[in-house]
């Protein structure tokens, strides 16, 4: 597929303008839908489709709108997570800053869908511009009646309002983010139960990923066959790919679900820099364990990517070269995970911070002698244990580094030095 | 029902029981930190994680007890190696940075993390880079509460107890990850309630007692069970002694009624108990002045006086519902017995009824016969409706309060809330209504009408209440009301009282049940009503003009009684005014502080015969006896109280009195005898035996009855007379007045307890004083910039009798029309703008500067 | 029930903003967020006194605002400079040697990270991933992003606020309201 789907306007002049939109075919998926769909069809057309979430756990999304309660005397909530702030992941604030319609039309099949008449777009408060464009794409959405009362003359209405995270990373994880919206510190809520049946102000709520949203006008119009037929048949569909570190070309990449991370590396981010060899490649954000280069031909999907002990996770593609540092970024990521941890369970808050000062002693050439087994230690401590995936995923990572490129760490204790810096 | 497995145990459970109380049901140790039964579930510090087959995934391997619910076919485990492992590495991780200064700690002993460690833990964490610090020096939250930063392990039970019991919502966390720190606005908690909860359910020393610190080892402790003697809610509470003086004061998880927690008079105004200027030695009036004299003179002296006084039966006697049970029937008895009166009273702050004496006390009977509800609050509280009326429970009985937020937000019960100030609860209501005190009756007349369908046009006032209380009363099965001392203190509780009983009847008519409870401020109405300490009942609400109710007591205690009906103290003033009381017996009260006309009381008393005061300290009416006898305090005698609930709970002394005190009993025999008379049983046990005998509710509840630390019930007396209730249109016809309009400029005046004190007994601790030691003047934004006055101004606070003066403190949520002014303040001698019968009482307030502007209007 | 103080800080047009912001939750708590955000765009930073009026407004515990305006490191509870820089240390940056970008405005700006300078124009932080790492390094000063940097960029970046600052007003991109675009 070198057919853009998700990123076809966006070198438009004026590719957020809801002129541009829909002159390109933008709100026909609405209309359609508001005249030939009951919200049940719209969510068997979803679940037909296979689209998976974009946001990092890849949850089916018409089977999670499903869970949603039908009793319509329940007041429902969607919240669009634009959060965004897994290291190395640009994709959302791409979609919002070139083409916020799509994503605005988006929450509207999908609250129609639900039966939610209230939605937040839950967006990290960086993104200004973001902010800026989506707040006036909104206004123009309203005046064209496409939100508000009776949208374009159906019973249907919904208001979409623009809540500002306010710098912190937990905020993406979906109950956190309802904390945050409810205006408490951002901290997970324990499932169940699960937001579909008691989410944003308990009631029921769906919460999706910008790019999972910004699909929905483009299934509608073309069909769900269409949308699985991109990509593996389990994980279809178009999906935008952020290349960044040691790469000739970092950048935004559109391409089909699926494809090998060789291809997206090599092909087209245009692979190491001159002289450079790849080392590691870290395939779905910071959350996700880096990769060997060896590994590289694994595709880009949910299956292919857990198979290989990693995970799709939000598609921000980190490359690292031969001539960096395997433990400085593993101090670095988990330094990240210890500054963003909420510090609501023992094992995140404080075995993190324990494995941070560990590390920064290994990288300043401190490191004694158990040093790699309290490392250890840590990461079965905390994986499995923590609240949240935050945890999780920092523990996962830093195993995965220890394990596959322990030579660097072990060299870093003996020395006493960082081979690099 | 589902069928689970646990430890290879097969059980047939409630399906969606927690795994946590199965475990604890099975004998089966699970720990914890956060999980704390009375809070929402956090699942944070994963001590209490267990294995559930098949729910063995990748990222999840071992699931929270405290937060997972049975479901059909689970199969638990708590005892794998996998769990012991995670439970080591939990408690390494915390040790990691939790400082180890166990010697210097004042929870070292009773630490949960501790003992936690010695149980569970690896004996020492394999890390050694340094440890977190936040501060060298630990942080002073408020005077009672100190705050070492580094012990915390963000259980958080703190923030949740302060917030979803207390609901004072002062203490929160701040930053976050390994900075998190846990503290007030500004790292203070200076307007919190200080009621110390947030010590008592912190697991580590990182929440620690300011009065307590460094003080004791808990080891070094001697630890004594008894009852809070500030309010009736009548928690438990457990006296830490160290070398037979105060340490501390701690509640005990799920024991009484008030479980872990206390408020702040409770946990830290006991420190009275070792006060250095309670009264040593007897004194009696020489030369116009009190002189310390022998126990022998003091007693002769008055058995001088008394015996002539006895005669006549021209003596009163007004006593604390402070007392302990034992004493209070021992007092009466001795009025009734050895001084052939009948005039007893207790209720020292309420305003003289404004109908005839009787008739606050014929509605009570009505109460106490049929729907008085004698069980546990909790128990009452399941109730699918709960009315308060008059009552601010925030500031009278904070534990209480505690218990109807409970049940409120967790079980959602309907709230109703009556009162004249704002309270917490109100936020936690299904509706609430402001309402000056004295117009409880017309408001409860309209719900009565409401319910049965007379709809007449109820005032405006009303309309919102009613809106939402009507429907919730119609669906709902059990109604529980709940009545403050606001309503008890007006001239009109007597047709509050009625139309009450009334209402209770018309809900119990159609079907649903009704369970009544009182809030008093005091930790033992309920024992002196029911132990006749009232002047127109013997003990057990048997009326003294009846022969044969007197006939039991007369029988028992081999003495004729006065078949007359006393007078109540407002009708003993009258008597002393006149010159016609030969003797006035006030034990452990003040009514010159606190009956409202403080001059009516002064000039009373300045014309009693012979005025013999018995407390533990020089009060501001035993400055004026003749004679003072000092008596035990809180602590220093044995005996019983009986709760609001009517849940009757013994007290322990720490030590006998100090000093030449002797226990109240003591004294009421040593008088009789001086007399010469014999007043039978000399022992509380033998006294409280002696009462279970001649008082039906109490039959039953001697022996091991009440030693359990929960206490004993009391039960519905079949011989009171029970007429207190009127049929709802005869009520209807009687129910009187509207609340009368004021004059522009006039406010009215509301008093009442404030969280710090209660009455004038706490004045006596230090810490109490300290954290609220001046008098103020609450008002309502509006009235306050109408006013041209601002928070903190000084104010003169202007009667048509008198001024005081405070200051001002502005309120948001506080109701136009309306000032309060805690009554606790001894130097404030607030009585002085009342004058008896006048209630509430009408003000202006003006800056202290400049003097009144407007005079009240005569 | 909390005392009202007599000093206000807040502007009437702000109280009319925030009690507008309520209207858009079912519950006050959640307009905390979006009223602290009005409270720092006016003040530069959050004192006390305003936190303790936005809670006042939104009739809210104090203590709630304070947790807020304490978990979320957009919020300054000290003062900062005019122009805020937040230097992206994440790990695309860094691969990018956004290491040594640190030590370089350091130097330029005379303060260590964290620091203000004395004339009170600059603030220097260090944030996480800014979501611009296809463009790495990058730091956002105020609102607006400065992606693909080099020591030689940041000079220019910061003579042309030097300059903005004292009124001569050339300008390279810095708009306050964007940022330099995101590759596609
Ligand atoms: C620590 C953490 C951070 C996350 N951050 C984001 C994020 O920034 N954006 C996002 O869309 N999802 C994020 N997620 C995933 C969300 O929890 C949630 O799964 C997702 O928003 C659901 O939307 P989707 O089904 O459309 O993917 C995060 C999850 C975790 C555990
Ligand atoms: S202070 Fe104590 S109760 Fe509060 S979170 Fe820390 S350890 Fe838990
Ligand atoms: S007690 Fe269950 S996680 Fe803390």
């Amino acid at each position: 597929m070198t057919e853009k789907v998700l990123m076809k306007n966006a070198e438009a002049p004026d590719s957020h303008r809801i002129d541009t939109y829909e002159t390109a075919g933008g709100y026909h998926a609405l209309a359609t839908v508001l005249r030939d769909y009951q919200p049940d069809e719209l969510i068997k057309l979803i679940k037909d489709s296979n689209l998976r979430g974009r946001g990092g756990a890849g949850f089916a999304t018409g089977v999670k709108w499903g869970f949603v309660p039908k009793d319509p005397a329940l007041k429902k909530y969607l919240c669009c997570n634009a959060d965004e702030g897994e290291p190395g992941t640009f994709k959302d604030r791409a979609i919002m800053e070139k083409d916020p319609h799509q994503m605005i039309e988006g929450m509207i099949l999908c609250a129609y869908a639900i039966g939610a008449e209230t939605a937040y777009i839950y967006i990290r408060g960086e993104y200004t511009l973001s902010v800026q464009r989506l707040e006036a794409a909104l206004k123009e959405a309203y005046d064209k009646r496409y939100l508000g009362q009776r949208i374009i003359g159906s019973n249907v209405s919904l208001d979409i309002y623009v809540h500002r995270g306010a710098g912190a990373y937990i905020c993406g994880e979906e109950t956190a983010l309802l904390e945050s919206i409810e205006g408490r510190r951002g901290q997970p809520k324990l499932k169940p139960p699960f937001p579909a049946i008691e989410g944003l102000y308990a009631s029921p709520t769906v919460i999706n990923n910008v790019e999972t949203l910004a699909c929905l006008p483009h299934i509608v119009c073309r069909g769900a066959e269409w949308f699985r037929k991109i990509g593996p048949e389990k994980s279809p569909g178009p999906k935008l790919y952020c290349l960044s570190g040691h790469v000739r070309k970092p950048g935004l990449y559109e391409l089909p679900m699926g494809i090998p991370l060789r291809e997206l590396v090599e092909k087209h981010a245009g692979g190491a820099r001159p002289g450079r060899k790849i080392k590691a490649v870290i395939p779905g954000g910071v959350s996700a364990p880096m990769i060997p280069e060896s590994d590289l031909n694994v595709c880009m999907d949910f299956e292919s990517l857990a198979a290989a002990d990693t995970m799709l996770g939000s598609a921000g593609v980190i490359v690292i070269d031969d001539n960096d540092c395997i433990v400085r970024v593993a101090t670095r990521i988990i330094e990240f995970f210890a500054h963003e941890s909420c510090g609501k369970c023992t094992p995140c808050r404080e075995g993190l911070s324990c494995a941070v000062k560990i590390l920064r002693r290994l990288e300043n050439g401190e490191g004694r002698e158990g040093d790699l087994e309290q490392l250890d230690f840590l990461c079965d401590g905390i994986f499995g244990n923590s609240f949240c995936a935050l945890g999780d995923g920092a523990a996962w990572g830093l195993r995965r580094a220890l394990q596959i490129f322990r030579d660097e760490f072990i060299y870093h204790v003996e020395k006493r030095e960082c081979p690099f810096h | 029902m589902a069928t689970v497995t646990i430890d290879g145990k097969t059980l047939e459970v409630d399906d969606g029981t927690l795994i946590l109380d199965l475990a604890h049901s099975q004998g089966i140790h699970i720990p914890t930190f956060c999980y704390q039964k009375r809070l929402t579930t956090l699942a944070s510090c994963r001590m209490c994680l267990v294995e559930i087959e098949g729910h063995f995934s990748l990222e999840k391997r071992l699931q929270p007890a405290c937060a997972t619910r049975i479901t059909d076919g689970m199969v638990v485990r708590t005892d794998t190696p996998l769990i012991a492992q995670t439970r080591r590495s939990m408690l390494e991780i915390l040790l990691a940075n939790h400082p180890l200064d166990c010697p210097v700690c004042d929870k070292a002993g009773e630490c949960e993390l501790q003992d936690m460690v010695f149980t569970y833990g690896a004996g020492e964490s394999r890390f050694t880079d340094k440890k977190r610090v936040f501060r060298s020096e630990d942080i002073h939250l408020n005077p009672v509460i100190v705050f070492n930063a580094q012990r915390c392990i963000q259980c958080q039970r703190c923030v949740r107890m302060c917030e979803e019991v207390v609901g004072a919502v002062a203490i929160g966390t701040v930053e976050r990850g390994m900075n998190a720190e846990i503290t007030g606005f500004g790292n203070s908690l200076a307007d919190c309630d200080h009621c110390g909860n947030c010590i008592e359910v912190c697991p580590v020393g990182a929440l620690m007692s300011s009065p307590y610190r460094y003080k004791a080892r808990p080891w070094d402790l001697t630890e004594v069970d008894t009852i809070c003697p500030y309010c009736g809610t009548g928690c438990h509470l457990t006296i830490g002694l160290r070398d037979g003086r105060l340490a501390r004061v701690r509640s005990k998880y799920e024991t009484g009624v008030n479980g872990e927690t206390l408020c702040v008079k409770g946990r830290f105004g006991l420190d009275f108990i070792d006060g250095e200027d309670k009264l040593r030695r007897p004194m009696v009036r020489k030369d116009g002045a009190l002189a310390a004299v022998s126990w022998e003179e003091a007693l002769s002296y008055i058995g001088g006086h008394a015996r002539a006084a006895a005669e006549k039966g021209t003596v009163g006697g007004l006593v604390s519902p402070r007392l302990a049970n034992e004493a209070l029937y021992l007092f009466q008895k001795l009025i009734r017995t050895i001084f052939h009166s009948n005039s007893i009273d207790s209720s020292t702050r309420w305003s003289a009824p404004d109908q005839a004496a009787p008739g606050i006390y014929q509605s009570l009977e009505g109460l106490f016969g049929g729907l008085y509800a004698r069980r546990s609050l909790h128990h009452a509280l399941k109730a699918d409706c709960i009315l308060v009326v008059g009552s601010n429970v925030t500031d009278d009985n904070p534990v209480s309060e505690y218990l109807i937020r409970d049940a409120t937000r967790n079980e959602g019960k309907q709230l109703f809330m009556v009162s004249s100030r704002p309270s917490r609860l109100d936020s936690e209501a299904a509706s609430y209504l402001r309402l000056l005190p004295g117009g409880e009756a017309t408001l409860l007349s309209a719900v009565l009408s409401a319910f049965i369908g007379n709809d007449g046009d109820s005032p405006l006032l009303y309309r919102e209440l009613l809106e939402h209380a009507i429907p919730a009363f119609t669906d709902a099965q059990e109604v529980t009301i709940l009545v403050g001392v606001d309503v008890l203190r007006s001239p009109r509780a007597p047709p509050a009282l009625l139309m009450l009983s009334s209402l209770g009847r018309a809900l119990e008519a159609s079907g649903k049940r009704v369970g009544v409870q009182f809030l008093f401020d005091r930790p033992n109405q309920m024992g002196a009503w029911e132990l006749g300490v009232i002047p127109t009942v013997l003990p057990g609400w048997r009326p003294v003009g009846n022969t044969a109710s007197r006939a039991v007591f007369e029988d028992a205690w081999g003495m004729s009684l006065s078949p007359q009906p006393g007078a109540d103290f407002h009708q003993m003033l009258a008597q002393c005014k006149a010159g016609k009381m030969e003797m006035l017996y006030v034990v452990g009260s003040d009514p010159l502080l606190s009956y409202p006309d403080g001059e009516l009381v002064e000039g009373a008393l300045s014309k009693c015969g012979l005025l013999v005061v018995q407390d533990a300290f020089l009060t501001e009416t035993a400055r004026l006896a003749d004679v003072v006898l000092p008596t035990a305090a809180f602590a220093e005698e044995a005996g019983t109280f009986t709760s609001n609930e009517g849940r009757v709970q013994k007290l322990q002394p720490i030590r006998r009195p100090a000093f030449e005190a002797k226990s109240n009993i003591e004294i009421f025999t040593l008088l009789a005898s001086s007399i010469g008379h014999d007043l039978g049983p000399v022992t509380a046990q033998d006294v409280f035996s002696e009462i279970t005998r001649l008082v039906p509710s109490y039959s039953g509840l001697d022996g091991d009855a009440i030693d359990s630390a929960n206490g004993a019930f009391t039960t519905s007396s079949e011989t009171s007379a029970g007429n207190g209730g009127s049929t709802p249109d005869e009520v209807l016809i009687s129910v009187p007045r509207e609340p009368q309009s004021i004059n522009t400029g006039e406010l009215e005046l509301v008093t009442g307890d404030c969280l710090f004190h209660s009455g004038y007994v706490s004045k006596n601790s230090a810490i109490l004083k300290a954290l609220a030691a001046e008098p103020y003047v609450e008002i309502s934004p509006q009235e306050a910039s109408s006013l041209g006055l601002s928070d903190q101004d000084p104010v003169i606070v202007k009667s048509r009798y008198g001024e005081a003066k405070a200051r001002l403190r502005v309120t948001r949520r506080f109701p136009d029309g309306v000032i309060f002014i805690p009554e606790n303040f001894v130097e404030m001698h607030l009585n002085l703008l009342m004058k008896q019968g006048e209630h509430p009482c009408r003000v202006v307030i003006c800056k202290e500067e400049e003097g009144i502007r407007d005079t009240i209007a005569t | 029930m909390t005392a009202v103080s007599a000093t206000e800080f807040m502007t009437e047009d702000m109280r009319r903003e925030i009690k507008e912001i309520i209207k858009r939750y079912p519950k006050r708590r959640s307009a905390i967020m979006p009223s602290l955000f009005l409270a720092q765009e006016e003040h530069g930073y959050l004192p006390d006194e305003v936190l303790l009026e936005v809670a006042g407004v939104l009739d809210v515990p104090e203590i709630w605002v304070y947790e807020i305006a304490t978990f979320y490191t957009m919020f300054n509870t000290e003062p900062v400079g005019r122009f805020h820089i937040k230097l992206c240390t994440n790990v695309s940056c860094l691969l990018l040697e956004a290491g040594s970008l640190l030590p370089h405005l350091e130097k330029r700006l005379g303060i260590t990270c964290g620091g203000t300078t004395d004339d009170g124009l600059f603030t220097l932080s260090i944030v996480e991933c800014l979501g611009s790492c296809g463009t790495a390094p990058v730091m956002q000063i105020n609102k607006t992003y400065y992606e693909n940097l080099s020591t030689q960029r940041i000079d220019q970046i910061l003579d042309e606020l030097k300059a903005q600052a004292s009124g001569a007003h050339r300008t390279i991109q810095s708009r306050d309201d964007g940022q330099e675009g995101v590759p596609a």
